[in-house]
């Protein structure tokens, strides 16, 4: 399970006064559920992604998993997934070098790793575009890649950040359902952070709202 | 969006068009003829030799020319080798961590840019030269080694990658590294592999210039090179200025301009790869934290320090330390005559090649060939100008109209490019925001684009008057005794025997680095943004 324990964390911006973006944050969410975190454009969503993914650090508080204090471990040993608004996929990589590289940045040899992603591509109905780059994709390919690049390492935690926001809006409600059918079987915890209801409440299993650095729950 | 209130008529390229035509392709066309027509004399040097002096290929057949070639490109390969090695490591500091000063060190960068190439070469001398601050400190001198060389280029270049590599790295997808680091790849390892190819075609680009610069140069290599590592360049200066063998020498150039020519088309092709829009993404700069990072900035500024300012504070350290009698120099009428050619000349140029830029970035900002003629001057080096402006106005040699044309030909591309920039950063709404208040395109470009443009140009102003004001190659080959230059005077002063001229070169040095940095000050300062247009050094 994770838990968050009186996360705060401000921010300045270049010319400004230094605001609290987070203000004593909590949150616990167990194994194999989902969460979903409303909250406007600036509200602090993304940064306690990026929090709980090791990739800021918190000015106060703690990131527990199973127990263990996390808050100093360095993103690439938590064994999480994060997936951004732009997908974040490596234009330099082939398809299958980008879902591949996961499993090879966590000590699995090239071809090994390579079939798997192969295999992982298959069964995302992407079996025909492994050599492609990713930029030849369309915009719902590249985010099953991007899907399919979090969820083969098998990660303890997936984090999406607004997923859909950047797809239209007949894709999102498509990949919307396949997403979860996929996340579902692979049975770990999500924490969906998306500024839509509709979405969140589709999704999630409980939702939360961040609103002026404050977690309240919504339902 | 390019509404009709941002175009501009093609004729105003006609100016500088035809300026190109007139004073570097038509000359460089009459360069090949010379080369072509056979029209090369056999060498006394290498009569004995028993080659085919007429050849085309008699360089590549001559061992101390074959040399002369193969060095040029092996000292410009080794500098682009060194400053990769040194400056990646620094540009990543400076585009990753926020400390004290980094803007200021940013703006230093420009230094080099502004420092004319014989004052850089007079502080290699200064500091690791027969008499430099090494030596008497009990070290070993470096004369007659290829370091005095390599050591000069990287002062020059090393700035050129650090300032590239430094805004390839603020390009980097901040989600795509962090999306590596969540998918378990250590810092190392996503710098490897994400950033490292995300870069490179940055680094590529940089290299290119780095090599151009050293392969075509000519002040560095003149002065540091010495009898065993000077360049082709000064080869060529040599067969015309002193052994009058214009065909050896055009068949050289030729060459020159062949090798010059692939990395400059390769330059180019790099440069429209790299024209995409900035990333909103950024990776966000932090103030170091634990040791090992205060380390890294430790690191790079040293680096900084003992390849970009140490020759600089060398010679005037050694000019301080040279005495009054040294400093009696700067009142003679020889240097005051030579400042008065100095400022004279580099004035008029200045004038012709703002208006020439003015004019080429206004006429090319729609057509990206135009863009590229700008480029031009830049590839073609000064030696290889100033022959080819030989050989095809002999009756004009040494007449002012034509030195101050060969000036502007080196000066106008920074400013062509400068405005050209400042011209692509132009909101085009904002012209047709005026248009439709009812302003004329006439009023629309003096009250709302000339302002906005203003900084950029000025920036190339400032970039092309410390160019005029320290050029050398130019003034060697195509002025008389009486046109001496600041320049020009510290070359005289080195050729002669003795400590006093040497401390004479060192004060003139200082006084000439002196003067650059006023006038690009002047013009240029207070600018917010200090991007150079393209440097170049000859």
């Amino acid at each position: 399970m994770l838990e968050l324990q009186g996360i705060c964390k401000s921010w300045r911006p270049p010319r400004g006064s230094e605001r609290l973006l987070l203000k004593d944050l909590n949150l616990q969410l167990p194994k194999g559920q989902t969460v979903a975190l409303l909250g406007p454009s600036g509200s602090g969503k993304s940064t306690l992604l990026k929090i709980i993914a090791g990739l800021e650090r918190p000015d106060a508080g703690h990131v527990l998993l199973d127990g263990r204090d996390i808050t100093y471990l360095p993103p690439e040993q938590r064994k999480f997934a994060l997936m951004f608004q732009d997908f974040a996929l490596f234009p330099h990589l082939s398809v299958q070098d980008n879902v591949a590289f996961g499993l090879i940045e966590q000590g699995q040899r090239r071809p090994a790793a390579s079939a798997q992603a192969v295999e992982m591509l298959q069964r995302f109905g992407l079996g025909s575009h492994t050599r492609a780059k990713v930029w030849q994709l369309s915009g719902g390919e590249q985010q099953r890649v991007a899907l399919a690049r979090a969820l083969i390492t098998a990660p303890r935690l997936l984090l999406l950040d607004e997923p859909f926001s950047a797809l239209d809006a007949d894709l999102r409600h498509s990949l919307r359902a396949e997403f979860q059918a996929r996340i579902a079987a692979s049975g770990m915890a999500v924490l969906w952070v998306t500024h839509d209801e509709a979405e969140a409440r589709a999704v999630g299993l409980h939702g939360f709202r961040v609103s002026e650095g404050c977690l309240s729950p919504v339902w | 969006m390019t509404g009709p209130a941002l175009r501009s008529p093609r004729w105003l390229a006609l100016a500088p068009l035809s300026f190109l035509l007139l004073v570097l392709v038509a000359p460089v066309l009459r360069l090949m003829v010379e080369a072509w027509s056979g029209a090369v004399l056999p060498s006394a040097a290498h009569a004995d030799d028993g080659l085919d002096a007429l050849s085309l290929w008699h360089p590549w057949g001559d061992p101390y020319v074959r040399w002369r070639l193969l060095w040029s490109a092996l000292q410009a390969a080794l500098t682009c080798g060194l400053v990769l090695l040194l400056g990646v490591p620094v540009a990543w500091v400076l585009a990753r961590f926020d400390f004290a000063g980094r803007r200021w060190v940013l703006r230093a960068l420009m230094l080099p840019f502004v420092v004319p190439t014989l004052v850089a070469a007079m502080g290699v001398l200064a500091l690791w030269g027969p008499q430099g601050l090494w030596a008497q400190a009990g070290g070993r001198s470096f004369e007659d080694t290829p370091f005095l060389l390599l050591y000069g280029n990287v002062f020059f270049n090393l700035c050129v990658l650090v300032r590239s590599a430094t805004d390839a790295l603020e390009q980097v997808s901040a989600s795509r590294v962090a999306a590596a680091r969540t998918l378990g790849a250590t810092p190392w390892r996503a710098f490897w592999r994400i950033e490292w190819p995300a870069i490179l075609p940055w680094l590529m680009s940089a290299l290119c210039l780095v090599f151009l610069y050293c392969f075509a140069g000519f002040g560095l290599a003149l002065v540091l090179g010495g009898q065993a590592y000077a360049t082709v360049e000064v080869e060529i200066y040599t067969l015309v200025a002193y052994e009058l063998q214009l065909g050896a020498a055009g068949v050289l150039a030729l060459w020159t301009i062949g090798i010059t020519g692939v990395f400059a088309l390769l330059y180019a092709a790099l440069e429209r790869r790299l024209a995409t829009p900035l990333r909103a993404d950024r990776i966000p700069r932090r103030a170091p934290e634990r040791a090992a990072e205060w380390l890294a900035v430790a690191g790079a500024m040293a680096v900084l320090v003992l390849f970009c300012l140490a020759p600089i504070a060398a010679i005037v350290l050694r000019a301080a330390l040279a005495g009054a009698s040294a400093w009696a120099v700067l009142w003679e009428p020889d240097t005051l005559q030579a400042l008065g050619n100095t400022l004279r000349f580099s004035g008029v140029a200045l004038l012709l090649a703002t208006a020439l830029g003015l004019l080429h970035a206004l006429a090319a900002r729609h057509s990206a060939a135009l863009r590229a003629l700008a480029f031009l001057p830049l590839v073609v080096s000064p030696v290889l100008v100033a022959f080819g402006l030989l050989l095809l106005y002999p009756t004009w040699t040494a007449s002012v109209p034509l030195l101050v044309a060969a000036y502007a030909l080196l000066a106008y591309p920074f400013v062509a490019k400068s405005v050209a920039s400042g011209l692509d950063g132009l909101p085009a709404n904002l012209l047709a925001a005026a248009r439709s208040l009812g302003a004329s395109p006439w009023r629309a470009f003096w009250r709302v684009s000339w302002p906005l443009l203003l900084p950029a140009l000025r920036r190339g102003m400032a970039f092309a008057a410390a160019t005029a004001v320290g050029e050398f190659a130019v003034t060697l080959f195509l002025s008389r005794p009486e046109w001496a230059t600041l320049s020009t005077l510290i070359y005289q002063h080195l050729g002669r025997p003795g400590a006093a001229h040497l401390d004479a070169a060192l004060v003139l040095a200082c006084a000439l680095m002196a003067l650059a940095l006023a006038v690009f000050l002047l013009i240029e300062w207070p600018g917010a943004d200090m991007r150079h247009p393209e440097e170049s050094h000859a």
